[in-house]
């Protein structure tokens, strides 16, 4: 299991602050999140993901692994001072 | 004077509170060509008041100028266009100040058929001003409202129109004091205190003149459109309208971006605490807006039994993990404190959280100490009154680093204190805190952190194109104040498929040449008037509602080149009262020490980036404006 936290336009959308939830890699766990809330796959991954700190896009983006304990948040992009 | 061009009102108004004297200020169309408006406006007006000055000016000499000025589109009816000026000589830095307010003051001075109201001398009493239409100006005997929050002083003022007023912070000469329009402040920069020192507690303009518009029927339609791309963007229609500025809470801690224990780490272990989230879903009473702004990304949050504007985003990380505090509603009832009393909240939360590091290290003791927030609120209370420790504290938190040491960690540029972002999580940011004309200010720095981290993922630590970006997004986020609006407008820039899709293929394209788009863009710059198009897809619709608003004639190169010409003309102004580049630099903490012990790269490279931003500039090694470029922008008067 990893814990993922939502925050900003994904607190909006899945209306849950955090979960635990059982995935492999990032991708699997779009696929988990886009089936517990019944969203489309493509809306899951729309997001700014980290994984224990670190965004995909510097790791594997969704074929990051994962592993138990994992800590991960998804943000939206924002801007505003 | 009048005007030929539509939007603007046509007179500007000069008065000497010394001689009680009233005139018109000469302001031709061709200065409203080349300086648009608001602090564009406000910085030639204040740069022929010093130009013929030898040196420095006491910000608190009755020779300090106040102007008040307002942009073409206030008080038209585009979207998020309430947004005004307020520029002098700033106490805290001695340099140019600009301070931008949201209030209704802006729109009532316009109404009142002033496109700006200058101010200079000091006035013999405690003094109001009642401004009306044909240069009819009252001044009033303010002893009644001496000593009164912004909040009753507003109330108290019998006359109906739009106020714009000080607190007690101001009356006392506080060097960050603001002056507050409705809930909303000019607050940075300390033009609060400079009121103070004329003896002013405030002004009210009444009167029912309506600016006229060019192309009405354009117009319309422009904004419409407009209104609907802030509505569905997802920055402007989605997090700012939900969470306010303080969304940016959990992606700053995120990208290790959250000043913590004094600008000693980015991030905080209990940030949720005082995330946007958490203030929205349990402190949240309804969101509100300024006058004609369709984001409405205010919070308006309970503070003893009253609602009133909660914290931004720089607030919460400045009375949050900036001194260890995870206590939202503590952080409600200051900022509201801070509203009342009439004080910048970022330079105020900065200051105390260096005199903690200060008690800390056994430098100063003065009973504050991260972590511990019972004495808080009366500390914020003596600094408005200059009682005991506030005294010093109302100094700023380069005057107290001059007393008790520890400039190293005294988080301020020029005197002005930085806002919420740890720069070393994002060195364009800390490039922009060292170069911005008024001081460690995150906006006038170009705002990088937006590219760096927060809506884009463009490498936070190198070096590559921050120069000319920050060049690029400083001129354009001038022009956009200038032109009367909101700079939150300026986020529906970004295109949706970045903001709405940061993992996508674009998005990763966009991070990844950005950085080394700096030829490309610096030719843009240099060659900015060629580029007399509007920008496609409502990226910039600013410059075809200035144009319909106006009738002059307006496009994106002209735009960033009054962007560009407006802060030039503010670095001159600095230059003028003695900035050099020594003082373009940054507090050694955040230049020496890494953020990350395992990351050699989380530091800013100051030199490196200050070299590259004169280049783009165009300015010379020694970061003045050449005679050739002043020429260039016609700022040789």
């Amino acid at each position: 299991m990893v814990n993922v936290k939502f925050f900003g336009i994904a607190r909006l959308k899945f209306k849950e602050k955090e979960i635990q939830i059982e995935a492999g890699t990032v991708k699997e766990l779009c696929q988990a999140i886009a089936d517990r809330y019944s969203v489309p796959f493509k809306d899951v991954k729309q997001f700014l993901i980290y994984v224990n700190g670190v965004n995909i896009v510097d790791l594997k983006t969704f074929r990051t692994p994962l592993k138990d304990g994992d800590n991960l948040m998804f943000l939206s992009p924002s801007s505003g001072g | 004077m009048a005007t030929k061009f539509k939007g603007y009102v046509g007179k500007v108004l000069k008065i000497d509170l010394t001689k009680k004297e009233v005139t018109e200020y000469p302001f031709s169309d061709e200065e409203r060509e080349l300086f648009l408006g608001g602090k564009i406006m406000a910085a030639k007006i204040v740069y022929d008041h010093i130009k013929n000055m030898d040196g420095k000016l006491d910000p608190f000499s009755p020779e300090n100028i106040i102007a008040i000025t307002s942009g073409p589109l206030n008080a038209c009816g585009a979207p998020c266009s309430s947004r005004f000026n307020t520029s002098t000589i700033s106490p805290l830095t001695g340099y140019y100040t600009s301070s931008n307010c949201g209030g209704n003051f802006g729109m009532g001075m316009k109404r009142a058929g002033y496109d700006a109201i200058v101010i200079v001398g000091k006035a013999d009493e405690h003094t109001y001003l009642v401004i009306k239409p044909d240069m009819k100006v009252e001044f009033k005997n303010a002893d009644a409202l001496w000593g009164k929050k912004t909040g009753e002083s507003q109330e108290l003022i019998p006359e109906k129109g739009d106020k714009f007023v000080i607190g007690p912070a101001g009356e006392n000469l506080v060097r960050y004091a603001c002056v507050v329009s409705n809930e909303r402040a000019a607050g940075r920069g300390g033009v609060g205190a400079v009121f103070g020192s004329k003896n002013l507690k405030g002004l009210v303009v009444e009167g029912h003149v309506a600016p006229q518009i060019y192309d009405k029927a354009k117009y319309d339609k422009n904004n419409v459109k407009w209104t609907k791309r802030l509505t569905t963007h997802p920055t402007t229609g989605k997090q700012l309208p939900n969470f306010g500025t303080a969304a940016l809470v959990a992606p700053m801690q995120a990208k290790h971006l959250l000043s913590t224990n004094n600008y000693r780490s980015g991030q905080f272990d209990k940030f949720d605490d005082i995330s946007g989230e958490t203030l929205t879903e349990s402190y949240l009473k309804y969101n509100s807006n300024c006058t004609s702004c369709p984001i409405r990304c205010a919070r308006m949050v309970d503070v003893e039994g009253k609602v009133v504007k909660g914290p931004e985003v720089e607030t919460l990380g400045l009375f949050g993990p900036n001194i260890l505090n995870n206590n939202m509603q503590a952080i409600l009832d200051w900022n509201n404190l801070m509203d009342e009393y009439g004080m910048d909240t970022i330079s105020c939360g900065n200051t105390l959280s260096f005199a903690m590091e200060l008690n800390e290290k056994g430098m100063w003791d003065n009973g504050l100490q991260f972590g511990k927030i019972d004495n808080i609120a009366e500390t914020i209370e003596s600094i408005a009154l200059r009682q005991g420790i506030g005294n010093e504290l109302a100094e700023g938190s380069k005057r107290l680093s001059d007393k008790f040491g520890g400039k190293e960690f005294a988080m301020n540029v020029k005197g002005m204190e930085l806002a919420a972002y740890e720069p070393r999580g994002a060195v364009g940011q800390g490039l922009g805190y060292a170069i911005a004309n008024r001081g460690g200010c995150h906006i006038n720095g170009g705002y990088l952190v937006v590219l760096e981290g927060l809506g884009l993922s463009v490498n936070p630590y190198t070096t590559h194109g921050k120069g000319v970006l920050a060049a690029m997004f400083q001129d354009l986020m001038e022009a956009i104040s200038a032109g009367g609006n909101c700079l939150f407008t300026s986020y529906a820039f970004f295109p949706y498929f970045l903001m709405g899709n940061p993992n996508g293929l674009m998005t990763k394209i966009v991070n990844k040449v950005m950085t080394e788009l700096g030829l490309a863009i610096k030719a843009i710059l240099r060659f900015a008037p060629v580029l007399a198009i509007h920008m496609p897809f409502g990226m910039l619709p600013h410059t075809k509602a200035i144009q319909y608003a106006t009738g002059m004639k307006m496009n994106f190169g002209k735009f960033l080149r009054i962007g560009e010409r407006g802060y030039n003309l503010e670095r001159l102004i600095d230059v003028k009262l003695g900035v050099t580049t020594a003082d373009d630099t940054l507090p050694a903490r955040l230049t020496t020490e890494l953020q990350i012990a395992t990351n050699p790269k989380s530091k800013v490279p100051l030199d490196k980036l200050k070299k590259k931003y004169y280049k783009a500039r165009f300015w010379s090694k020694d970061g003045k404006p050449t005679k050739k470029l002043i020429k260039r922008l016609k700022l040789d008067f």
